[in-house]
């Protein structure tokens, strides 16, 4: 796999036709490397700055930069080398007649041969657990398993970079988790993840970095542990902060170790208190 | 009275090439439900929950044809046999994607689709459609269009076009899988509503388990095609090892007590956020 | 996104507020006359008009011009065709084996301006008339309601469609369908992904809206189906209607006893 490059947004602004602007004078730099959340309510640009990453959408005004150089002059098809980005509906992606092809589509796209094309296509095969139905037509299966097809199709491109676009709605949280380690496994090995979602436990599981959008400019920045803190910032950011934090909140004043985000840092954290007053 | 009976249910959808066999969707699913319970159906992503919600409102076995053994009453018919239109009256059914549940109407119209459907005059629609909308939080959205409404308002608009038809038993499909926190929120606010009117049944097919600890009287987990666990909210989930095992996720703050009770020899039996801070206040005030 | 959930553009014109089975009505006799008449200067007057009808009607530019461009590739073919096929009357210039002649260029646009002509208007009645209140204008001058229904699903498909061309290209685009720099059949082939997975979701799709329609009781055998919307004739409407039903009289005596618009298109 390549070095993930750094990408940045400088300034963009973006407006679909005829609307409100949908991103404002948005400056966003993403590390190779780390996994980053992208978070705000509906409508507040998440996927539309995300489709800047990879060429689907060009900004009106400022620049997107991969490791400083512009990719004004790129197309979609050489930007998808380095940004592979999928999409909250698999049906959206799926076309062919078996998942073997599905799965070597996006290599195949990229123009790797057929040798390296296979090698991947099987890896994502056995990885995603779908080595039993690579035979099988793609539109036939049940919704999780065309969920695991489309993330494995674009597993399969084996980019530096991914976009993940709500990934996990409609998916248990058994193979929202599997689906995830997957791509953190890419991330370990030092890619990039953008994960755009609602779910805030699976931010407080994987994000390392999360940024906030709020009516298309970035209303924060931080870890999740900074993000999760601030009470007044999620509600109005329409997120639905884990109970665990909720309750942490109100029972165990923050002290350096910040905010537990899952039940076992409460527990730990509650110990500790109830130690040092007893 | 009992308004949901289904016992011993087998299904399998058409095969997907004629010669074929498909494999069973359902196998042997039973299932209760008393009028004024609302019923939550958890389970792994392609086990069979939309399969019974269908089933549970006719469109299995009678729009999709394929096989079917057992028993499906609801409402006191014959699920299986009850022309689906009919049926409708008595149990209806919200999907999951809020998109393709609209024809074309405006918010209003929508709603009395169900009630031109069965024959209504136009002082009984017009009643009902505002106590519907009352219902759900959306009076004065009456001429809008449903799609250029937000996630959450447009599922709001299926449960008035669904309520207005006053079934006695409703059916979710996993009503917020596709909204937004603050979408979900203000459906729940809704079947919240409901819920402490008391007279309606409802069966709701949902993974949010923080939202199914919270409003149901009992729960249902299905897997493999069966009812594999059964009970009151606390039964079914005290069950974590195997929940987990199910890929299925447990309130968390139910983890919460767990934890606290393995480390400091505590009771707590805790399943919502309240609960566990009256019962950790008061713990904290002692110590 | 930038298209618009509707062909519906909410307004208070005069359009707007007239009855929609006159609209209907208006929508059949333009394109009876258009078929019936012959002649481009007949086709540029019934264009003029219609345009006309649009501005009066406040339907902005901008959505007349999506309309147009959308029809122009079909005009413009029916044009081109006649233009290399039918040579009438003196030559203007050889292109190969073609000649192009005035008379032909004339009747290739009679041609290409019908078509526009029978778009406009079909679409003052769309931009017009709410979905629901063309269901049940057609409900009430006699069409059964399933049929209705089914017209009114149609066009509440269109949005959807290209909304899910637009979404569905962009997928595949970013898995490394480069359609770039590509024409023609070229292009055809290569969106191939793009029309197979918009046509398995827009089954998808149906099958979810059949079931949803079950679900409100659609059909219920035995029950005779009431309306919730009232339509009123005033005497606007009547008025209207009148002049409509005068004016393709009119039209059709003259063409008949006079050859009004009588030509070769």
């Amino acid at each position: 796999m390549i070095a993930a490059p750094r990408l940045a947004l400088h300034s963009v602004g973006f407006s679909y036709p005829n609307q409100l602007p949908a991103l404002r004078d948005v400056s966003l730099a993403i590390e190779p490397g780390e996994f980053l959340a992208l978070l705000g309510p509906n409508g507040s640009g998440k996927s539309t700055l995300a489709m800047h990453l990879n060429g689907l959408l060009r900004p009106a005004a400022g620049q997107v930069t991969h490791d400083g150089e512009d990719i004004a002059s790129f197309s979609v098809g050489v930007l998808a080398r380095q940004v592979a980005y999928l999409f909250q509906n698999p049906d959206h992606m799926i076309f062919c007649e078996t998942v073997r092809e599905e799965l070597a589509f996006g290599p195949r796209s990229l123009g790797l041969e057929e040798g390296e094309v296979a090698e991947r296509t099987e890896a994502a095969l056995d990885a995603f657990g779908l080595a039993a139905v690579a035979q099988r037509q793609p539109a036939g299966l049940g919704f999780g398993a065309r969920r695991a097809v489309s993330a494995a199709a674009v597993f399969a491109m084996g980019t530096p970079v991914v976009v993940l676009d709500e990934p996990t709605t409609g998916l248990d949280q058994g193979a929202a988790t599997r689906l995830l380690d997957l791509f953190k496994d890419r991330q370990r090995q030092g890619g990039t993840v953008v994960l755009i979602t609602h779910d805030m436990q699976l931010v407080a599981r994987y994000a390392q970095r999360c940024v906030l959008l709020e009516g298309g400019a970035v209303s924060a920045v931080g870890s999740p542990q900074d993000l999760f803190g601030q009470a007044e910032l999620l509600r109005r950011a329409g997120i639905l902060e884990p109970p665990v934090v909720a309750l942490a909140r109100d029972l165990i004043p923050s002290g350096g170790a910040g905010i537990p985000l899952s039940p076992e840092e409460f527990c730990r954290a509650f110990r500790e208190q109830v130690a040092q007053r007893g | 009275m009992l308004q949901v009976k289904v016992t011993d249910l087998y299904f399998a959808y058409p095969p997907a090439l004629p010669g074929e066999q498909s494999d069973w969707t359902l196998r042997g699913v039973d299932l209760r439900a008393e009028r004024g319970e609302f019923l939550s159906i958890m389970g792994p992503t392609d086990a069979g929950k939309s399969t019974l919600a269908l089933a549970l409102v006719g469109i299995v076995p009678q729009s999709t044809g394929g096989r079917i053994r057992g028993v499906v009453q609801v409402a006191g018919l014959d699920a299986r046999q009850h022309p689906v239109a009919e049926l409708a009256r008595h149990a209806s059914l919200v999907f999951q994607d809020p998109e393709m549940q609209f024809f074309n109407l405006s918010v209003e119209t929508e709603v009395a689709f169900g009630l031109e459907s069965l024959g209504l005059p136009r002082d009984e629609m017009s009643r009902r459609i505002a106590w519907a909308l009352q219902l759900v939080g959306l009076k004065g959205l009456e001429g809008r269009s449903p799609l250029a409404l937000s996630g959450g308002q447009k599922q709001r608009v299926a449960l008035a076009a669904v309520l207005a038809m006053q079934p006695s038993v409703l059916v979710l499909d996993e009503p917020t899988a596709s909204l937004d926190p603050q979408g979900q929120q203000e459906v729940f606010e809704v079947l919240d509503r409901l819920r402490r009117g008391g007279n309606m049944t409802v069966i709701m097919v949902s993974n949010d388990c923080e939202r199914v600890a919270q409003f149901s009287d009992r729960v249902a987990v299905l897997a493999q095609g069966r009812i594999v666990l059964e009970g009151s909210p606390r039964e079914v989930f005290s069950k974590g090892q195997m929940l987990r095992e199910l890929g299925l996720a447990v309130p968390q703050m139910l983890e919460v007590a767990q934890c606290l009770n393995r480390e400091l020899g505590t009771q707590h039996a805790f399943l919502g956020l309240e609960e566990a801070r009256v019962a950790l206040s008061t713990r904290e005030a002692r110590t | 996104m930038a298209l618009a959930v509707d062909f519906y553009v909410p307004g208070q014109s005069w359009l707007h507020r007239l009855d929609p089975r006159v609209k209907l009505g208006f929508a059949g006799c333009a394109v009876f006359l258009l078929i019936l008449l012959r002649s481009l200067p007949a086709m540029l007057g019934a264009t003029a008009l219609l345009v006309l009808l649009h501005g009066s009607a406040g339907v902005p530019r901008g959505r007349l011009g999506e309309l147009v461009r959308a029809l122009l590739p079909v005009s413009a073919l029916m044009f081109l065709l006649r233009v290399a096929f039918y040579p009438v009357g003196p030559v203007m210039a050889n292109i190969g084996p073609l000649a192009i002649t005035v008379g032909g260029l004339a009747q290739g646009a009679g041609l290409g301006l019908r078509l526009l002509a029978m778009g406009l208007a079909i679409f003052a009645v769309l931009y017009s008339t709410r979905g629901e209140a063309i269901v049940r204008g057609l409900g009430s001058l006699g069409m059964p309601y399933a049929l209705a229904l089914t017209l009114g699903l149609a066009l509440r498909f269109i949005p959807t469609l290209r909304l899910g061309y637009d979404s569905i290209a962009r997928a595949q685009r970013a898995r490394g369908l480069d359609l770039e720099g590509l024409r023609g059949l070229g292009r055809a082939r290569a969106q191939m992904p793009i029309f197979v997975a918009l046509i398995v979701s827009s089954f998808r799709a149906s099958e979810q809206l059949a079931r949803a329609l079950e679900a409100r009781g659609f059909n219920t055998p035995g029950v005779r189906r009431t309306a919730w919307i009232e339509l009123r004739f005033r005497a606007a409407d009547g008025l209207c209607l009148g002049l409509l039903l005068a004016l393709t009289a009119a039209v059709l005596y003259l063409h008949l006893r006079f050859g009004f618009g009588a030509g070769p298109l």
